[in-house]
């Protein structure tokens, strides 16, 4: 990564590893073969990532899909298929950019709940950007509320509803996480 | 597949209705078109048209088997598939290279723009009686009017596929380090294999346009001369037969390259 001014500090040689909006599986690929996409772009494709990928997929429940097609599965199930493909290469950060913002409410909630216990699993560092307050406060860690364009750290808010349970879906029932909510619902200068 | 105890009357009601539909259209189809030779023939020999100028059914399927016993069918059909296989190989093959050199220099790509727009708005047949005086009377003249009509409109639409290639997935590409070359192997073909079949089945109607115009102008062998010759010797029954045969050919030829899609596709 190149920034275009100014100084990029990473604690880590390994390319960061980037989830967009849409799972973006490809189509005319397997499951399997998806998974395998990054891999085989940096040409990393040996026995013993194969052997990662396939541990993976059979870790977060798509071992069973590996021959199917994306279009065969639920969406929970394609943006764990896209997590995968991410995680093959092995990055040290994550950069999630409102990952899940194409799907519905419901896939919504149950997806971002697995996607971060997978990130939890894996011990990798991720960045999510999202404008679902509640997204950002019952997933992350740390929360940084940005201004408006150009854009700088507002405010940062560490999070802390871990006695509430591991899961986003358990945090979101904490007292605290209103709170927090309300915290930076006024912080941000919404003007619509 | 489906269990028919499961299903409600309504749902059986709408299967059979839709079952009903598709023996309706299947029957009118086949009807119409045994209505309208019927009807040909019966015209013909009734004398309501002048069988020598309009031919009918019946002689036009003498003509057919006489001309299948003697081998000079199959011989004029050979002609006329060869040079319209080889145009239209030659001009996918053209077309799609051409559309991914376009597609990867932009620059070029603007440069050439206007210039295929006038070239695809241009009647390529209008360029044969050219392509004769330069090339000579003989069958490369032909393959290569079959291969101007189909070229120009291969790079045009295989080119507006490139280009519109979700970039997302392009960019997916880019973050794994991906080359141009990489982006152009593994999103870009693959995600347009749907255009390049369209821009085959569109290719396959105008190659045999420019090979049965080719065939007019050279006048050795082929269906397109087999028209011409006995259109001048008032042989309209082995007219309509050429002609008859060129649609069968068409329709083969569609139906062979929509398979192959289908293979393709369920495969790739």
């Amino acid at each position: 990564m190149q920034p275009e001014s100014g100084e990029l500090n990473i604690n880590t040689s390994s390319p960061a590893g980037y989830m967009l909006q849409k799972d973006h599986l490809f189509e005319w690929l397997s499951i399997f073969d998806n998974a395998c996409l990054g891999l085989k772009i940096r040409k990393q494709l040996n026995p013993a990532s194969i052997e990662y990928v396939n541990m993976l997929l059979k870790k977060y429940g798509l071992s069973d899909f590996k021959n199917r097609r994306p279009s065969e599965l639920s969406g929970g199930m394609r943006q764990r298929a896209a997590l995968i493909r991410t995680l093959a290469v092995k990055p040290e950060l994550l950069l999630l950019d409102e990952p899940f913002s194409a799907l519905d409410y419901q896939t919504r909630l149950y997806v971002s709940d697995e996607i971060g216990a997978i990130i939890n699993n894996e011990k990798i560092t991720a960045i999510l950007v999202t404008h679902d307050i509640a997204e950002a406060v019952s997933m992350c860690s740390r929360v940084l509320v940005l201004t408006k364009r150009p854009a700088k750290i507002k405010s940062v808010h560490k999070i802390e509803l871990d006695a509430c349970g591991e899961t986003p879906m358990q945090k979101r029932n904490c007292p605290k996480f209103h709170e927090y909510f309300n915290l930076i619902w006024k912080e941000l200068d919404v003007h619509v | 597949m489906y269990n028919i105890k499961t299903q409600s009357a309504k749902q059986l009601e709408f299967i059979l209705a839709y079952k009903k539909r598709k023996c309706i259209v299947l029957f009118s189809r086949t009807f119409l078109l045994i209505f309208f030779l019927f009807l040909w023939e019966l015209c013909a020999k009734s004398g309501i048209i002048d069988e020598f100028i309009f031919s009918c059914p019946s002689a036009i399927i003498t003509s057919a088997i006489q001309m299948l016993s003697d081998g000079s069918l199959l011989y004029h059909i050979w002609i006329t598939l060869s040079e319209t296989v080889t145009g239209f190989v030659i001009g996918t093959i053209i077309g799609t290279a051409t559309a991914t050199l376009l597609w990867w220099n932009k620059t070029i790509s603007d440069i050439l723009q206007p210039y295929l727009v006038v070239l695809n708005s241009l009647p390529k047949t209008a360029l044969a009686p050219i392509i004769i005086v330069w090339l000579g009377n003989n069958t490369s003249s032909i393959i290569l009017i079959a291969l101007l009509t189909s070229v120009i409109i291969t790079i045009m639409s295989v080119l507006q596929g490139f280009i519109e290639t979700d970039s997302d997935k392009i960019k997916l590409i880019r973050i794994f380090g991906g080359t141009k070359p990489q982006i152009l192997k593994e999103v870009v073909f693959p995600s347009n294999i749907p255009v390049i079949f369209n821009a085959l089945k569109i290719n396959i109607g105008l190659s045999f346009v420019g090979v049965i115009v080719g065939e007019f102008l050279v006048g050795k062998a082929g269906l397109g001369y087999l028209i011409v010759y006995s259109s001048q010797v008032f042989k309209l029954d082995r007219v309509m037969l050429s002609v008859a045969v060129l649609a069968i050919m068409a329709a083969v030829m569609y139906r062979i390259i929509t398979a192959v899609e289908n293979k393709f596709i369920s495969k790739h």
